[in-house]
This record gives C-alpha cells, sequence and structure tokens, in this order.
C-alpha cells in the first residue's frame, strides 16, 4: 500500500523553541495511527505542518501524493485541537457552509447528507438552532460531522475527546472506526495514552520534537515483552523474600500490589515459580506494559530524566501545546 | 463557488443581517433627521408669555401735531391689535419664502414652527413716568414682582435731546432737563419751513463747536434679568422705530415720503446654473459638499473596518479559525472577509449616497455635486477602504479579545482623526501647496482628495491621477504587509503583540 503521508527531515522553531526537530514518518494508507505524546511535544505542530497551516523550515513533506495539503485540503478531514463553530450560525448552515468550503457541491444531495449525519448522531432536532445554543459535547459532534462530510480520503483528529462524556466519546470513537472502515487513513492525536491503546493498529510516540517510537501496536507489545510480575499476597508481608529471587533486579509497591522488575536474563516464568514457592500468594501474573510504560521506558533511555519527571510530565496535562 | 467568493458571501451576509447593522445603518440618517428637524422644535419652545409693564421717562418732552408724546406711539406698538397685525406679517412672509422653496407642506410646516416660536402674544402696559422721576428708585421695581404677573419689565429714560438736536447734557439733573425742554422748543417751532439739512446748520450755528452727529440723543434702557431674547429685540426695534419717525416729524419730513425714498428692494440674487435658476443661499456651499463627502468615506470605511476586525476577532477567539484553515488558506479567508466587509461598506456608501443625491435633487442644489466627483469619490472609496481594511484585517488577527486591539488601534484612530483637522484649511484653499502635499500621503491622501475635490476651485487632473496611483500602490503593499501579519497572527494565542512585533511578522517569511 502506497503512504498517505511523508514527512522527511522535518523541523519547525518557533523563535528559540524547536517544536518539532527532523521528524522523519511514513502514515501507510488505510492505517488508524494514534500520535502520543505529553502536552508540548509536538504533535499538533507536526499535525498543523501536515495540514500546511504552518511551513516546516527544513526538511521535505507529502501529503496524498502532493507536495503539500495545499493541493489536496479537499480530501482531508480535519478537527483541530482548537476547534469552534460560528456562534450565530444555525447547525445546518454551518455545516453546508464547511462541506462548501471544502469543495462539496451544494444543493439538495448535501442538505440530506447533513440531515443523515445530525441524526445519526442524535441532533436531528437541532438543525435549525444557532450553534451556540449547543453543549459543548453537542458542538463537537457537529464539528466532527464538518470534518467528515465531503468523505475524506484522510482523517486528523487532534484530541478528539477531551471534554466529551463516556457514552459520546463511545459513539464518536464508533463513528470515526466507521470511517476508518470506509478507507480513510486516520491519525488520531492525544496525550491520553490508554485511549490510543484501545483504537490505533499504529502508533506513534513523539517526545520533545523527535519521534521515539514508530511501530504497530502489536509489534510494540512484543517487543515491549514483559519484564514484570505482579504479585498480590495474602498476608501483609513485604516483598523482602521476592526481592532476594535470582534474577528479580528492584521489587516495587505499586496500587497495593508488589512488582518484581526482572533483570535481562531472568525467565519471567522461572521466577514466577519461585515467588510461589516462597510467599502466600493470592494472585501472581505478568506485567503487561501499557504505552506509558512503554513511553517511559523510551525517554528515560534516550534523556536520563527520572520516571517520575517523565510521568508527571505526561500526566500533567496543564501545560499548554504552543501555538504556531 | 469560488470559496473566496464564498467566505465573502458568509462575511457580508451575516454582517448586513445583524440588527446591529440595520440598526447601526439606519442610526446616522436618524440623528441627522433629529438634529434638523426636532431639536429645533425642541429648543425652540414657545417663548415665555409675558405680562408686565414698560416704564418711560421720556425726557425729550416731544409731541406731534395730534399731541401724542413717545410714550403714546409705543403704546401703540404694543398695542394687542398691532402685535397680532405683526404676527400675521411675519406668517405670511416667512410663508412665502418657505413655499417658494419647499412647497406647500414645507410652507404650512414651517408655519406652525414659526406659530409655536412666536407663542400667544404678550400682554404689555407702557406707562408713561414724570419727567423728574429717581431712575435709580425706579430700577428697584425691576426687581420686584413676577415678568408675568405685572411687574415691570424695563425701564426706558429717553434722553432730552432724542428727538429735537440739542447741546448733549452731561449730567442729569432737573435744570438740565428743563433747558433741554426749551431748547426743544424752540428747535421745533423752528423747523417747519426749513429742510433738514438747513436745520442741522442752523443747530450746528447754535452751537458752535458742537459735531453735529453728536447732537443727537437716544435712550438709556434697564431690563429685568433673564428676559427672552425675543422680548429684548422687539423692544429695541420699536423704541428705535419711536424715535426716528418723530425725528422725521419734528424736522418737518413727511415720513411717508421719506420711507418711501429710503426703502430699496433689494431681492435675494438668483444663482443661474445648468438646470435651471434658483435663489442663493447667501454662501458657498461646497463646503457641505466637501463635508458630506468626507463623511461618506469616513463613516463607511470606519464601519467597514471595525466589522472586519471584530469578525476576524470572533473567528479566532471562537477558535472557528483553524478549521477554516484546513479548508482555505489564510490569504483566501483575509481576502474573502475584505470583499465581503467592502460589500458591507460599499451598502452603506450606497444608503448615504442615495438618501444624499435625493436630498440635493429635492432641494435643487443638484449641481453643487458633479458626476465626475461622485465617481472620484467611489474610486477612493476603494482605496481607503483596502487601505484600512489591510490594517483592520492585520489587527484582527494579531489579538485574541476585541480589548486587548485598543492599544494596537490607537495609532488608526489618530490617522482617521487627520481628516478632521483638515478639514478647515482644505476647504478654504483646496490647491494650496499643503493641500496638495496632503493629498499625495497615502493613508490620508483619499480623504484630502474627496475634500478638495468638492472645493470650488478644481484640482488638476495630474494630481487626482497621482493620487491614484499612490493609493493603489499602497493598498498594494498594505494588502501585502497585513497577509503576513495575518498568516501568523491568526493562529497565534495569548500575549497580544505590539507593532515591533508585528514589523517583524512582516519581515518573516
Amino acid at each position: 500500500m502506497s503512504d498517505a503521508i511523508i514527512m522527511e527531515r522535518v523541523t519547525k522553531t518557533f523563535g528559540e523553541k524547536v517544536a518539532v526537530d527532523g521528524l522523519d514518518l511514513r502514515v501507510r494508507a488505510g492505517g488508524l495511527y494514534g500520535f502520543i505524546g505529553p502536552n508540548g511535544a509536538g504533535k499538533t505542530t507536526t499535525i498543523r505542518m501536515i495540514m500546511s497551516i504552518i511551513f516546516p523550515d527544513a526538511g521535505r513533506l507529502s501529503v496524498l501524493g502532493r507536495a503539500s495539503a495545499v493541493e489536496s485540503k479537499d480530501r482531508i478531514g480535519y478537527l483541530p485541537e482548537e476547534r469552534g463553530v460560528y456562534r450565530k450560525m444555525r447547525v445546518g448552515r454551518f455545516l453546508e457552509y464547511m462541506a462548501r468550503l471544502k469543495g462539496h457541491p451544494p444543493g439538495s444531495e448535501l442538505k440530506r447528507k447533513i440531515r443523515d449525519w445530525l441524526e445519526r448522531v442524535d441532533l436531528a432536532a437541532e438543525e435549525r438552532k444557532r450553534c451556540e445554543e449547543l453543549s459543548k459535547g453537542m458542538q463537537q459532534k457537529v464539528q466532527f460531522i464538518a470534518c467528515v462530510l465531503h468523505e475524506p480520503e484522510l482523517l486528523i483528529l487532534d484530541e478528539p475527546f477531551s471534554g466529551l462524556d463516556p457514552v459520546n466519546m463511545r459513539l464518536m470513537r464508533d463513528l470515526f472506526l466507521e470511517q476508518h472502515e470506509r478507507g480513510a487513513t486516520i491519525i488520531f492525536s492525544t496525550h491520553v495514552m490508554h485511549q490510543a491503546e484501545q483504537l490505533c493498529d499504529h502508533i506513534v510516540m513523539i517526545d520533545r520534537g523527535h519521534k521515539v517510537l514508530d511501530d504497530s501496536l502489536e509489534a510494540i507489545r512484543a517487543r515491549f515483552a514483559p519484564r514484570a510480575i505482579q504479585v498480590d499476597l495474602l498476608d501483609d508481608g513485604d516483598g523482602d523474600a521476592l526481592a532476594a529471587i535470582e534474577g528479580v533486579r528492584i521489587v516495587e509497591r505499586i496500587d497495593g500490589m508488589l512488582v518484581l522488575n526482572l533483570d535481562d536474563r531472568s525467565d519471567p516464568v522461572e521466577v514466577m515459580r519461585r515467588a510461589v514457592d516462597r510467599a502466600r500468594v493470592r494472585r501472581i501474573e505478568l506485567r503487561q506494559p501499557t504505552l506509558e510504560d512503554v513511553f517511559i521506558a523510551l525517554v528515560r533511555e534516550g534523556s536520563g530524566r527520572s520516571e517520575a519527571e517523565i510521568r508527571a510530565e505526561i500526566r500533567g496535562a496543564s501545560m499548554q501545546e504552543v501555538g504556531a | 463557488m469560488n470559496r473566496t467568493l464564498l467566505v465573502a458571501l458568509r462575511e457580508f451576509v451575516s454582517t448586513v443581517g445583524t440588527k446591529g447593522f440595520i440598526i447601526g445603518t439606519l442610526v446616522f440618517p436618524a440623528i441627522m433627521i433629529v438634529a434638523i428637524v426636532l431639536v429645533p422644535r425642541l429648543i425652540d419652545d414657545k417663548p415665555p408669555r409675558y405680562v408686565g409693564e414698560i416704564a418711560v421717562i421720556d425726557r425729550s418732552g416731544w409731541q406731534d401735531p395730534q399731541g401724542r408724546t413717545l410714550v403714546d406711539v409705543l403704546r401703540q406698538a404694543y398695542a394687542p391689535e398691532t402685535l397680532a397685525a405683526e404676527f400675521e406679517a411675519q406668517k405670511k412672509g416667512v410663508r412665502a419664502q418657505v413655499e417658494q422653496q419647499l412647497g406647500e407642506a414645507g410652507a404650512i410646516a414651517a408655519e406652525q414652527m414659526l406659530e409655536k416660536q412666536l407663542g400667544e402674544l404678550p400682554e404689555i402696559r407702557v406707562v408713561a413716568l414724570p419727567e423728574d422721576a429717581d431712575i435709580e428708585q425706579e430700577k428697584q421695581k425691576l426687581l420686584e414682582g413676577s415678568p408675568f404677573e405685572g411687574g415691570r419689565l424695563a425701564l426706558i429714560v429717553i434722553e432730552p435731546n432724542a428727538v429735537v438736536p440739542g447741546v448733549p447734557e452731561p449730567a442729569e439733573s432737573a435744570g438740565s432737563s428743563e433747558r433741554g425742554t426749551d431748547g426743544e422748543t424752540v428747535a421745533q417751532e423752528a423747523a417747519p419751513g426749513q429742510d433738514e439739512a438747513d436745520a442741522r446748520g442752523g443747530e450746528a450755528g447754535e452751537d458752535a463747536g458742537a459735531p453735529s452727529e453728536a447732537a443727537y440723543g437716544s435712550f438709556r434702557a434697564f431690563i429685568r434679568a433673564h428676559l427672552d431674547d425675543r422680548f429684548q429685540d422687539p423692544l429695541r426695534r420699536k423704541l428705535t422705530e419711536a424715535i426716528r419717525s418723530a425725528r422725521i416729524q419734528a424736522a418737518g419730513e413727511d415720513a411717508r415720503r421719506l420711507a418711501a425714498l429710503m426703502h430699496v428692494q433689494a431681492p435675494r440674487f438668483r444663482e443661474v446654473t445648468e438646470t435651471g435658476e434658483r435663489e442663493s443661499a447667501g454662501g458657498e456651499l461646497g463646503i457641505f459638499v466637501a463635508m458630506g463627502f468626507m463623511m461618506l468615506l469616513w463613516i463607511s470605511v470606519m464601519t467597514g473596518g471595525q466589522y472586519l476586525m471584530t469578525t476576524v476577532i470572533t473567528e479566532k477567539s471562537n477558535r472557528v479559525m483553524e478549521v477554516l484553515l484546513s479548508a482555505i488558506s489564510p490569504r483566501q479567508l483575509m481576502t474573502g472577509k475584505i470583499i465581503g466587509q467592502m460589500g458591507v461598506a460599499l451598502s452603506i456608501l450606497a444608503i448615504y449616497l442615495t438618501i444624499g443625491v435625493v436630498a440635493l435633487d429635492r432641494f435643487n442644489y443638484l449641481d453643487l455635486v458633479k458626476a465626475s466627483s461622485l465617481g472620484l469619490v467611489v474610486v477612493y472609496f476603494f482605496i481607503a477602504f483596502f487601505l484600512f481594511a489591510a490594517l483592520m484585517a492585520a489587527i484582527g488577527s494579531a489579538v485574541t479579545e476585541v480589548t486587548e486591539a485598543q492599544s494596537l488601534l490607537t495609532p488608526v484612530m489618530m490617522i482617521l482623526i487627520i481628516p478632521w483637522i483638515l478639514f478647515v484649511p482644505l476647504t478654504r484653499n483646496p490647491n494650496s501647496t499643503f493641500a496638495t502635499v496632503m493629498g499625495l500621503i497615502p493613508p490620508i491622501s483619499p480623504f484630502a482628495m474627496v475634500i478638495r475635490e468638492a472645493g470650488t476651485d478644481p484640482v488638476p487632473m495630474w494630481q487626482h491621477a497621482a493620487a491614484i496611483v499612490i493609493g493603489v500602490v499602497s493598498v498594494l503593499v498594505a494588502i501585502w504587509a497585513a497577509a503576513k501579519i495575518f498568516r501568523i497572527g491568526v493562529l497565534m494565542y495569548g500575549k497580544p503583540p505590539n507593532f515591533k512585533t508585528l514589523l517583524r511578522w512582516v519581515r518573516m517569511a
């Protein structure tokens, strides 16, 4: 399959700050890609460059086979992180306007499509209301419709779930999985890594303007095979006995459970057997690394920052994405 | 449809369709109507109806052959019948004049206004005081009572030589007044049979060395404070008239014959124009046309520019900007918005221009505005609009909230005040070196040129050509710079930039 997006050594700086630094990226057509990384990592800047809203200082970029998205904007649907609606415009008119800006021909065909979509997301009654009368969640659904009405080949969603309640989150997820099944390439960016884990088949991790990981979810799981064992003891015994097992590097207590981190040479199955021998175990299992764990492991390797520091950075979602 | 035009269309419809626009556009003509029609009605409420007395100390001692004194003449002038007749005559005069210019309806309206303005007829008694009455004591009565309930309104002291020339009296005393009276009697007896010049000559001979003009006295008048001028003016007129006619009679002349000799019909000048002739308004009306042209330009440019800035800021603060930019380029967006707001400004210009032209045509003053001038106004409108639209789009794109725009707007507003300052010097002297230079300096040029164009002195064609060329070039530069600022600014949130930052953006990329 061909590539929907090709980026080669793309760099973008804002004043002193290097937002994206020599990024190489290929997005396979038809793929469902997750861009993950903490806030300020350079995800939005990368996406804006793909959309040709801002232009790279250096490097080469191709979108849907064209040199820039300027020539293929009509084939892309984009839900930016900073998204809004015309507050005074009526929902139906707003959607019509956006679709026409995307090159959709006007007429009854477009009107019918808008009605169908509004019905699907349970907003049929709101078609004639002004956008400002809608709740934030409703507006988000309207914005989603605006970026898929013209049936784009490439769909880019920047933090699509922020501010949605669980019910609408599920609805949105279903809607864009449906777009994926239709054959659209989807790029989905988030700082909430478990969302990407649930959805994507390919993960691109970005940290401080650098790509730290670019692989399919399967490959990542294989590569980051469990190197830890999680033990729940019947009595509140400390882990001293377990720490003594050969092959255990260190024992941590996380969420009331003991986590045995293994060194690289040991066999997890052998360690589990020995643990059961030495302690009264209620539950014991291999600890599957989450994307967050993977991210931390990768970043720690590369930068030498402490785990707590990186975890705080990922979870502390307060830092503002640096605007273009 | 072209996407730039799609943006323009949305911009136009969403601006013109708002209540704010409709009200805003109508407010200006409404204010004009209020200023022209309502305010005079409100201000010129009817004058107070005075009921009181005018006390006269007549020291001239003059009587006409029927034995009537100046006081009697004045009393006659304040008689209810006389006042009513004057009132009617005034009404008729105004009506005739207005009818000629505005037609029947206007005349009736004017008459109603006048009737209101004149109010009810006052009720005034003219009282004679003895010649030797104490002036200071009589003055006190001006402080007593009410001017609406019979109080004293005025105290008039007619000097001894008011009617018949005599020696001016430096001091006021019973004796001098006595002598004056004697002198007058003599003069009155001497007067018949002589012509005016002889009488004066004789008088000059009598009082050798005294200049003959100074020999006539007049009157002194003391009035109650805060009396309406519509009471004061007639009083002054009636007094001078009474004394004048008394002097004529005393000099043995026929008052009516003299009046006939003195009165020369002086009709209003009639201006002859291509479209016919009309009565001259008595001055150059070009200044109103200049004012009209400048206001038109100013209001339409300001309104369009303000809307443009506001909608750009709204799109930013609504966060709809990035959604738009995923579909169109910043340049397309800016161009579309400027074209849309140009439509808005052009609508305002067209509405006001139509009102203005219709009004001028109605009053037969259409020739004041040449068709070529109107054409030039439209050309200069485009230059002024694009210049300011580029500035406003750039400012709007650079800030996130309307309030943040204030500091960047201040210099723009200062530029927009300049045409008002230039207005007077430029209308007075539309072809001075100063005016020529102002007409060629870009942001002010279009305003200066329409002011100059409205003047009587024609502006050389080459200057129009130069101003237009300079204007078009500066528009291109402004749009080019604005597009750069716009492209960077629209996605910039946070601290609003200053002018230095904006200039850096222009140099960037």
